[in-house]
C-alpha cells in the first residue's frame, strides 16, 4: 500500500475541486432536495398523529440526519470511473505506482470535504428553525463506526458496478438501477421501517439500508439493542462481501481492458 | 411563421439523426425513464400506505400531480432544456466559443438558441407521464371538458413560465460561467412533485410568486382533478407573459457582453 502517494493524490484532487466550489455546491443542493422534500411530505402526512412510531420531530431529525449522512456516503466516482475506462484515461492511472482504487477514493474524499460545509450550514439552519434537540454524545461514537461501514458498502458497490465497464459499454443503466434501489430501499424516500410488508423485510436483508438508513435510525434513537446488533452484523457482512467482490471483479476485469482511444 | 416551422422541422430532424446513430441508447433511455417513474410512483404509494390524505389531496389526486410534474419535465427536456444547455450548460457554446456561429446565422439569436437542440427520447417520458395521469383519472373519474380545457391552458402558461426562467438563467451564464444556474432551478422544480401547500407558508408563497413552481405544476394539476379555480388562470398568464418579456430583454442585454472564447 502506497499511503504517501495516495494522500498526495487526495490532496491534489481536493485542491482542484476547491477551485470550482460553486459547481460542487450546486450538485450538493441537488442532493439535498430529496430529503428536504420528503421531510415536508411526511410532516404533512403525520399531522394527525405519529406514523409507525415516527412523530413530527422524529421525521425532522431523521431527514436532517439523512441530508448529512447521504452527503457523507454518496459516492460520486462511479460515474467518472466508468467514463475513464471507456475513454482510456485508465491507462494513465495504471502506469502510476499506485493502485487505481486511490483515484476513486481521492475524488470521493475530495467531493465530500468540498460539499460538506454547505450541507452542514443548511442542516444546522433547519435544526435551528425546527428546534431539534441535540442527540446524546454517547451515540456519536457508535454512529461514526456505522457511518464508516456505510461509506465502505456504498462506495464499494458503486465502484464495482463502475468496473463492469471493463467488459461492457452500457453500464449507465445499471448505475441508474442502483440509484433507484438506493432511493427506494436505503431509507432515502422513507425510513425503512415504514416500507410496507414484503418491501420492509427485503430492505432489512439487502445491503441498501446499511449504506444509508441504518446509521441515521441509530442516531435518531429509533432502534432497540438487538436491532442495533443485527444491523451491525449485517453491515460488517455486507462490507466484507463488497470488498471481496470488488477485488474479484477488478482482477478479472483488468485482463479484459484494452485501452481505447488515447 | 412558416419559416420558423421549417426551421423547427430541420433542427428536430438533425437532432433525431444524431440520436439514431446510437441506437442502443434507446433501450438505456427507456430504462432510465421507467426507473424514474418507479421511484416517483413508489414514493406516492408508500406515502398513502400510511396516510389517507396529504393536506387534502387523496391518492389519485397526488398521482395526477406527479403525472403533471413528469409531463412538464418531459416537455422541458424535449427542447427547452437541451437547447439552453447547449448554450450555457457545461462545455456549452459559451465555453467553446461556438456561439459565434449562432450569432452569424440569419435567424433571430434568441429563436435559434431556444430551438437548437432536441432530445427526441423525452417523448418516451411524455408518453409515460400521460399513462400516469390516465391511471390517476381512472380512479378519480374523468374530468369535465371545461376542466380539461383549463388544464391545457394552464399548461401553456406553465411552459411559458418555465421557458422564461430557464432563458433568464441561461443568460446569466454570459455574466457568470462558474456553475450551470439551470441545475439550481431543476433542483427547486423538484419540489413540484408534491402539492406546494405542504411546505411552510413562506416557502409556498415563494414557490408561487418568485420561483413559480406552483403555477408550473400544482395549478395545472388542480384543474385536472377539478379543484382548480379558473380565476387563477389570469395571474398565471400575466406572470408568464411578464417573465417571458423580462427574460427576453435580459437575454438581449446579456448577449452584448459576449466576447467569444479566448481561442
Amino acid at each position: 500500500m502506497n499511503w504517501r502517494g495516495g494522500i498526495a493524490l487526495v490532496g491534489k484532487t481536493l485542491f482542484s475541486y476547491t477551485s470550482s466550489i460553486g459547481f460542487f455546491w450546486t450538485l450538493a443542493l441537488g442532493w439535498l432536495m430529496g430529503p428536504l422534500i420528503y421531510m415536508f411530505v411526511w410532516l404533512a402526512a403525520s399531522q394527525e398523529g405519529p406514523i409507525a412510531g415516527y412523530g413530527q420531530s422524529d421525521f425532522i431529525l431523521y431527514y436532517v440526519g439523512l441530508m448529512l449522512v447521504n452527503q457523507l456516503t454518496y459516492p460520486c466516482s462511479h460515474w467518472t470511473i466508468g467514463e475513464s475506462i471507456q475513454s482510456g484515461t485508465l491507462s494513465v492511472w495504471l502506469l502510476r505506482p499506485l493502485a487505481v482504487l486511490y483515484e476513486a477514493v481521492a475524488s470521493d474524499v475530495a467531493l465530500k470535504v468540498v460539499c460538506f460545509p454547505f450541507v452542514v450550514v443548511i442542516a444546522a439552519g433547519l435544526g435551528f428553525l425546527f428546534h431539534i434537540d441535540p442527540v446524546p454524545w454517547s451515540r456519536v461514537g457508535p454512529f461514526l463506526v456505522f457511518l464508516v461501514l456505510a461509506q465502505i458498502i456504498r462506495f464499494m458497490f458503486a465502484y464495482t458496478l463502475a468496473l463492469l465497464s471493463l467488459w461492457t459499454q452500457e453500464i449507465s443503466a445499471l448505475l441508474k438501477v442502483n440509484d433507484t434501489l438506493v432511493f427506494l430501499l436505503a431509507g432515502q424516500m422513507v425510513p425503512t421501517v415504514l416500507l410496507p410488508g414484503m418491501l420492509g423485510e427485503l430492505a432489512r436483508l439487502l445491503p441498501y439500508r446499511y449504506m444509508l438508513g441504518f446509521p441515521i435510525e441509530y442516531l435518531t434513537g429509533q432502534l432497540t439493542g438487538s436491532e442495533i446488533m443485527f444491523g451491525l452484523r449485517m453491515q460488517m457482512g455486507w462490507a466484507l462481501v463488497s470488498i471481496v467482490v470488488q477485488q474479484w471483479v477488478w482482477q478479472r476485469g483488468i485482463r479484459h481492458y484494452t485501452a481505447v482511444g488515447g | 411563421m412558416v419559416r420558423y416551422l421549417k426551421l423547427v422541422k430541420t433542427l428536430f430532424r438533425q437532432s433525431m439523426q444524431r440520436e439514431l446513430a446510437f441506437r442502443a441508447n434507446f433501450g438505456v433511455n427507456v430504462i432510465h425513464s421507467t426507473l424514474h417513474l418507479v421511484g416517483g410512483v413508489g414514493g406516492v404509494v408508500v406515502l398513502f400506505a400510511h396516510s389517507d390524505t396529504l393536506n387534502g389531496w387523496d391518492f389519485s389526486q397526488t398521482l395526477a400531480l406527479l403525472g403533471v410534474y413528469l409531463l412538464v419535465q418531459s416537455l422541458k427536456n424535449l427542447f427547452i432544456g437541451p437547447s439552453l444547455a447547449a448554450l450555457a450548460g457545461l462545455d456549452g457554446h459559451l465555453w467553446t466559443g461556438e456561439f459565434d456561429f449562432t450569432l452569424l446565422k440569419p435567424v433571430p439569436t434568441q429563436v435559434l438558441v431556444s430551438l437548437q437542440a432536441w432530445s427526441p427520447w423525452a417523448l418516451v417520458d411524455t408518453l409515460l407521464s400521460i399513462v400516469v395521469i390516465g391511471l390517476a383519472m381512472r380512479t378519480a373519474g374523468v374530468p369535465h371538458c371545461g376542466d380539461l380545457l383549463l388544464f391545457l391552458l394552464s399548461l401553456f402558461a406553465a411552459l411559458g413560465l418555465l421557458y422564461a426562467i430557464l432563458l433568464f438563467l441561461a443568460a446569466v451564464a454570459f455574466w457568470y460561467l462558474g456553475t450551470p444556474m439551470m441545475w439550481i432551478f431543476d433542483s427547486i422544480l423538484q419540489m413540484g412533485r408534491f402539492p406546494i401547500r405542504i411546505y411552510p407558508h413562506s416557502m409556498s408563497l415563494i414557490l408561487t410568486w418568485v420561483i413559480p413552481v406552483g403555477f408550473i405544476v400544482t395549478i395545472p394539476a388542480e384543474f385536472l382533478s377539478g379543484q382548480g379555480t379558473a380565476m387563477l388562470l389570469l395571474p398565471g398568464f400575466a406572470l408568464s407573459g411578464l417573465l417571458v418579456g423580462l427574460a427576453s430583454h435580459f437575454f438581449r442585454v446579456s448577449v452584448r457582453r459576449y466576447s467569444s472564447a479566448s481561442s
